[in-house]
């Protein structure tokens, strides 16, 4: 028991910032005060339980991601324990886990989820456990070790796309700033910042470091609201409007070879944290641990920075291609804060009429 | 059964009149224990499948949790509902679903008829080519068309620039007309696979007698052929208005940017836009909508009662069509036209998508079959069609034995509880899936852990079969209400039992609307993703969850492919059928 | 073949009464009709028979067997009476042959397939209809159908075979035609048949013995002729064609050796002969009917025996066969039928005669 952390109460009170330092502290202590040795040997014996378990019953809310499956079968090949994946978007998983809870089907082991629904998940639903110390849990970047239990695997950052042939090299917005330049009214096709998805994201983090003059500034911009993520870069690609945000920076990829060019905004990029969560009376918890490490190991680590994705564990962009590797390392801007949630959708709700 | 009787009956002592059996076959040969068990097996059935999941979500609605947490029973849902705002939103979703409704079953009866009752020529084809709409997944026809009538580069409007010099596009599909005509393009087909067999299945001289005595056509068609249709007609337009309200792709595609509002958009706020679902605002607000659409069902009841409808009398009639002459060629431009713009336009785009890169970028260095590889390669889609087939194979079969068993009692019996259980099969329609759906995991999962209902393919297809209990029904009861009694109580007579009749007689004359309840119940199923999402199990993923997964990962053209496949297997099934319909009533 | 018996049978629906503790016993091979106007029960009653329907009170049985005791609570659905019907509107199967038509009540008791072949195409030459075998039953003509109709219902040879007004959508010529076939062949096959109709003539030349049915209720039931010509009470005589009914008194009453009794009887302006059923003493109020084929017109003052009136013509209609003569007297205008050959003149003072075994007294 000495390697879990336990986030009491008193402690969720505390700043963020704050918790991170001590958090990250605690670690470090609990992490040195072992002898390696011994570490070691308990880390064996769950190897050996996990192996014997077999399976690992994932669930995820980030529906279609082809990653998923790759890493599913990396880490079969690692340890020889099956995969088991049922994807469903974030709100339908949620309730799936909250009724087996209730019901007393406990039947999944681990939910990849973000940074945000994880602290629902603990908080109102109580449906989690407390994370597990593991090899590679302590190596991660500080910034990443929560309060929340969730083990950080990997931030997806939200940009500027540009229609090339609708905006001169010259006219390109640098920064989340110059879209709220006059000239790009009722050229912007935003995602919906009014619902939970990238568009309240770009609300959430501009409204708090930039300010909310500045959100009220781009709503007067007669923004085009869609909540279709991929239909709408497709649709800015075809020429129905000159710039589409926030998007997803991962996707330049797929969509090379059309007029189209993702932006890294100079502020920063919005993100989402996504992470494991180990589910509460798990069948295999032993097979879970393992992927709970896995998936913070330098192996899925690299294939996540590969796709664009920022990696938890530092020095992992290393010889990626450059336009990969300057999404990858991104600055981070910020992200959403689910206890200010209810607030928030209020404010953009009266803000983008 | 038959046989056992008729030793019973030879065996009899023949001395004087004597009772048969003990008190048991007495009891059973009244029929009224066999009828009491009967009906209390459906109603059980019906319960479990609607009943049971619409308490759970009553529940959710009366309770300030949902099931499985701690709370206190009150009316703070009900209470959060009533809002100006509310308000507004719901005549504006009663506004769209009627402006849906009303030209789509207009346009439906007329299709309808030209199929069905005149001498159109190639109608046969028509039949199956102007039902296609229907079948392809709401999401692909969504993205053909905000390609197509996109105000800035929509196909539709540069060529308008082009041939006009004008500046303004011709059209907008984000808008109210967009909404609509995009539910149009799925309740047109639909109400006229609904209807048209109810309109070939009616005796030509219904129609001649009036115009013997002086009626036109016009007046006939008026007060003889709609008036006759009236249970068809009338379930057409309540299944049609129903679904439009709660219509959800249609309002959040074109509807969001347009500013445009819906019941289902709200409920669909409160589940996925709050730090916690609001589930009892949700139920709440399904149960209140539910409440005004029972409203209906009962006018229909009031509607139809007491009136007959037999059109397929005993007597045999002569399939006349309506001859048209030169005008059957403006019928018929009538039924290309549809056809091209409802299904040539669309299936084009993703037909011409499907074999470039990217929809929409038709240049010939982007040509490639990569999609068409990919879906064919992805084992994940080979098992989810595995699973879907068996499903869809069994459930709609299901589904369509249960419609046909409740539509005959309510329609055809006068048994004590029959209004009961058909107000029951019209239940699950009447909740917006994605409520309903969460009423189902509820339902499953809270089952007494014995019963391996959720987390295996059962909980799926008896969703499935709750979902698609209302059409089957509704189907049915149109055919039956057009069979006269003769031709039931002349086989009961010749010696067919209940079951027999049932099957010989009534199935096989209701056969033609069996087959399309089959069809439609058969691609509901291919297409239901809000149950499906909730209920499915690790490897039993159904075709909509691939599709969902695929297009969530920006494979929209690699969902194309599924659509188009789908397509094809809907134009397999409906020849087939048609086929098969033709083998057996030809003569019809 | 089987004999059908119902007793006491009642049917109630709601508090109308639509048949009224019926009697009846049909014998073996005997063809029996059900003759009423339109509401009179005798639909209800032969659908009771069929099992289509529960009779609220009393028994019914074929043959040896009970098939509904309403006391008991006993009833045998319909299929597993052993009947063959032949519905009003034949009820042929549209989504059927011919041949699928009349084998469908021996594909329900699983015969062989060499069996239903045989069996169907005797029933269908019987009803000369093998050569329409393959058709599909929707183009078939009405008499067609009706033929189908009748070799469904004969191919398993039924106990009893029912016949819901079979002939009443078909011409008139085709419904002579067809009922004579039909009569026929029940009598060569020996069938027990029981047949609704509301036309007098059908129920006349094709029954052994006919039911007369009004209210629910038998009023008698007896062979054609004796029906027609000696009916039990006003409502039957008057059922049956438009006889002339007369009141009158009994002036005198005796055995005329026979069964019946001969009366005098006194009207208003006329007296006479007559027969009757009962003895009946003087005094007593009867109607006296006449039918217009038995009367004769004579010249003014000439009578013979039996009955005679006095009056004038006063409308004479030509109908081909014959000629409806209506003749005013005393006691109210008598309808006649003459040969057409005959001459007529409107207004010619005439006597009209009948002879007294040719009108019957029933009491009022």
């Amino acid at each position: 028991m000495t390697k879990t952390i336990f986030v009491t109460s008193a402690m969720r009170k505390w700043s963020r910032r704050l918790f991170l330092t001590v958090a990250g502290g605690l670690i470090m202590a609990s992490a040195v005060g072992l002898p390696v040795q011994a570490q070691d040997a308990e880390w064996q014996k769950v190897i050996e339980a996990g192996k014997k378990e077999g399976t690992l019953v994932l669930y995820t809310a980030l529906v279609g991601q082809p990653s998923t499956k790759a890493i599913a079968e990396a880490f079969t090949e690692e340890y020889g324990i099956e995969v088991e994946i049922l994807e469903a978007r974030a709100s339908e998983i949620r309730e799936r886990v909250r009724v087996e809870q209730a019901a007393g089907r406990f039947a999944a082991d681990v939910m990849f989820t973000s940074e945000g629904q994880t602290m629902l998940y603990n908080t109102q639903d109580k449906s989690v456990d407390p994370l597990p110390v593991t090899p590679n849990s302590g190596k991660i970047n500080d910034r990443f070790k929560l309060k929340v239990p969730m083990a950080s695997v990997m931030t997806i950052p939200y940009g500027i796309m540009i229609n090339t042939s609708l905006v001169k090299p010259e006219d390109e917005p640098k920064s989340w700033k110059d879209l709220a330049d006059p000239k790009w009214q009722g050229k912007i096709l935003s995602d919906d910042p009014r619902a939970i998805g990238a568009g309240y994201l770009w609300f959430f983090s501009t409204h708090d470091r930039i300010g909310e003059d500045y959100v009220r500034k781009v709503a007067e911009q007669k923004l085009v609201f869609t909540r279709d993520q991929r239909e709408s870069q497709r649709r800015t690609a075809r020429g129905e409007y000159s710039i589409y945000m926030p998007v997803i920076l991962t996707d330049f990829s797929d969509l090379k070879g059309l007029p189209v060019k993702f932006i890294i905004p100079e502020e920063g990029v919005p993100y989402v944290l996504y992470g494991n969560v180990l589910l509460k009376k798990a069948p295999h918890p032993n097979a879970a641990k393992l992927y709970l490490d896995f998936m913070q190991s330098p192996t899925v680590q690299k294939i996540y920075a590969g796709l664009g994705y920022g990696p938890v564990l530092d020095g992992m962009t290393e010889g990626l291609p450059a336009d990969v590797k300057a999404i990858s390392e991104a600055k981070l801007y910020g992200t959403t804060d689910t206890t200010r949630q209810n607030e928030m959708l209020a404010k953009s709700k009266e803000i983008f009429k | 059964m038959t046989i056992i009787h008729n030793r019973s009956l030879d065996d009899i002592d023949d001395t004087a009149p004597v009772l048969g059996g003990n008190a048991i076959t007495r009891a059973f040969s009244g029929g009224s224990l066999m009828r009491l068990i009967g009906m209390l097996v459906l109603i059980l059935i019906l319960g479990f499948l609607t009943i049971y999941p619409l308490s759970m979500l009553l529940y959710g609605s009366l309770h300030s949790t949902p099931p499985g947490m701690a709370g206190e029973f009150n009316l703070d849902g009900y209470r959060s509902i009533m809002t100006t705002q509310n308000l507004m939103i719901l005549a504006n979703t009663v506004g769209i679903s009627l402006a849906k409704t009303i030209p789509s079953l207009t346009i439906a009866v007329f299709l309808a008829w030209i199929v069905a009752r005149t001498d159109t020529p190639f109608r046969g084809t028509l039949e199956v080519l102007i039902t296609l709409p229907f079948f392809i997944p709401p999401i692909l026809t969504a993205m053909a068309w905000g390609m197509l009538a996109n105000p800035q580069v929509g196909v539709i409007n540069m060529v308008w620039r082009w041939l006009t010099g004008a500046q303004d596009p011709l059209i907008n599909i984000y808008s109210y007309g967009g909404v609509i005509w995009h539910m149009c393009q799925y309740s047109i087909p639909f109400l006229f696979l609904f209807m048209v067999d109810a309109f070939r299945a009616m005796d030509p001289s219904l129609e001649e007698s009036s115009r013997m005595c002086g009626a036109s056509r016009w007046t006939t068609f008026r007060k003889i052929t709609l008036l006759l249709m009236l249970p068809v007609l009338t379930s057409s337009f309540m299944l049609s208005f129903i679904k439009g309200i709660e219509t959800f792709e249609s309002a959040l595609f074109f509807g969001l940017p347009a500013g445009i509002k819906v019941i289902t958009t709200d409920i669909y706020e409160s589940i996925n836009h709050r730090a916690t679902p609001d589930y009892q605002y949700a139920t709440s607000l399904s149960f209140a909508i539910m409440g005004l659409m029972f409203l209906l069902v009962i006018a229909q009841w009031a509607v139809l009662r007491g009136k007959s409808f037999q059109t397929v009398t005993g007597k045999g009639f002569r399939p006349n069509v309506m001859e048209l002459g030169p005008w059957r060629w403006v019928t018929f431009a009538f039924c290309v036209l549809f056809f091209v713009v409802t299904v040539v336009l669309p299936v084009g785009q993703l037909l011409l998508g499907s074999f470039f890169r990217f929809f929409g970028f038709y240049t010939y260095d982007m040509l490639t079959l990569e999609h068409y590889r990919a879906v064919f390669s992805n084992s994940e889609f080979w098992r989810a069609v595995r699973n879907t087939m068996m499903l869809g194979l069994l459930g709609a079969t299901a589904t369509m034995a249960l419609g046909a068993v409740v539509a005959y009692i309510s329609i055809r019996t006068k048994w004590r509880g029959r209004s009961l259980i058909d107000g029951m099969a019209w239940l699950p329609w009447m909740m917006p899936g994605m409520v309903l759906g969460v009423g189902f995991l509820w339902a499953f999962a809270m089952l007494p852990g014995p019963i391996p209902i959720y987390g295996t393919v059962w909980a799926l297809l008896l969703a499935y079969i709750a979902l698609g209990t209302p059409v089957a029904v509704r189907v049915m009861t149109g055919s039956y209400h057009q069979l006269s009694y003769d031709l039931e109580e002349c086989s009961r007579v010749h010696g067919a039992s209940w079951f027999q009749t049932m099957w010989r007689i009534l199935v096989a004359l209701a056969w033609p609307a069996f087959a399309v309840g089959w069809v439609l119940t058969f691609f509901g199923i291919m297409r239901e993703l809000s149950a499906s999402i909730l209920l499915y199990s690790v490897g039993s993923e159904t075709l909509a969850v691939v599709l969902l997964k695929l297009w969530a990962n920006g494979n929209a053209e690699q969902v194309s492919v599924i659509g188009l496949m789908m397509m094809l297997l809907v134009i397999l099934f409906r020849w087939v059928q048609l086929r098969f319909i033709k083998a057996r009533i030809s003569k019809l | 073949m089987a004999s059908v018996t119902l007793e006491n049978v009642t049917r109630m629906y709601g508090a109308i009464t639509a048949v009224d503790h019926v009697n009846l016993k049909i014998k073996s091979g005997e063809f029996v009709t059900l003759l009423g106007p339109s509401g009179c029960g005798k639909t209800t009653t032969l659908r009771m028979v069929a099992g289509l329907e529960k009779n609220t009170g009393g028994r019914i049985s074929i043959g040896e067997n009970v098939v509904s005791d309403s006391d008991k609570g006993y009833f045998v659905p319909s299929e597993r009476r052993r009947l063959g019907m032949v519905f009003q509107s034949y009820a042929i199967w549209p989504h059927m042959t011919v041949f699928d038509n009349v084998a469908y009540p021996l594909r329900i008791r699983r015969k062989s397939d060499k069996e239903i072949r045989d069996r169907v195409m005797n029933a269908l030459r019987l009803v000369e209809m093998e050569q329409y075998a393959e058709r599909p039953s929707p183009a078939l003509s009405g008499g067609q159908q009706q033929r189908v109709a009748i070799a469904r219902a004969l191919v398993f040879e039924p106990e009893v075979l029912l016949l819901d007004e079979p002939l009443s959508n078909l011409d008139a010529r085709l419904r002579t035609q067809m009922g004579d076939e039909f009569r026929a062949l029940q009598q060569r096959l020996k069938i027990t048949a029981l047949y609704v109709t509301h036309d007098q003539s059908e129920a006349m030349a094709l029954s052994d013995r006919v039911v007369v049915m009004h209210g629910g209720k038998i009023l008698q039931v007896g062979a054609p002729e004796e029906i027609y010509r000696r009916p039990e009470s006003r409502q039957v005589a008057a059922f049956f064609g438009t006889p002339n009914l007369l009141n009158a008194k009994v002036k005198d009453c005796r055995p005329n050796g026979g069964q019946y009794y001969k009366l005098d009887v006194e009207g208003q302006g006329w007296s006479g002969e007559c027969h009757a059923a009962t003895e009946m003493p003087r005094g007593t109020d009867v109607t006296v009917m006449v039918r217009p084929e038995n009367l004769q017109i004579r010249e003014a003052g000439e009578a013979n025996g039996g009955l005679s009136w006095s009056g004038e013509i006063s409308q004479a209609i030509f109908r081909g066969p014959h000629r409806s003569i209506m003749v005013k007297t005393p006691a109210q205008t008598l309808h006649v039928e003459t040969p057409s050959l005959a001459e007529i003149g409107i207004g010619r003072p005439v006597t009209v005669a009948a002879p007294s075994d040719a009108a019957w007294a029933v009491r009022n």
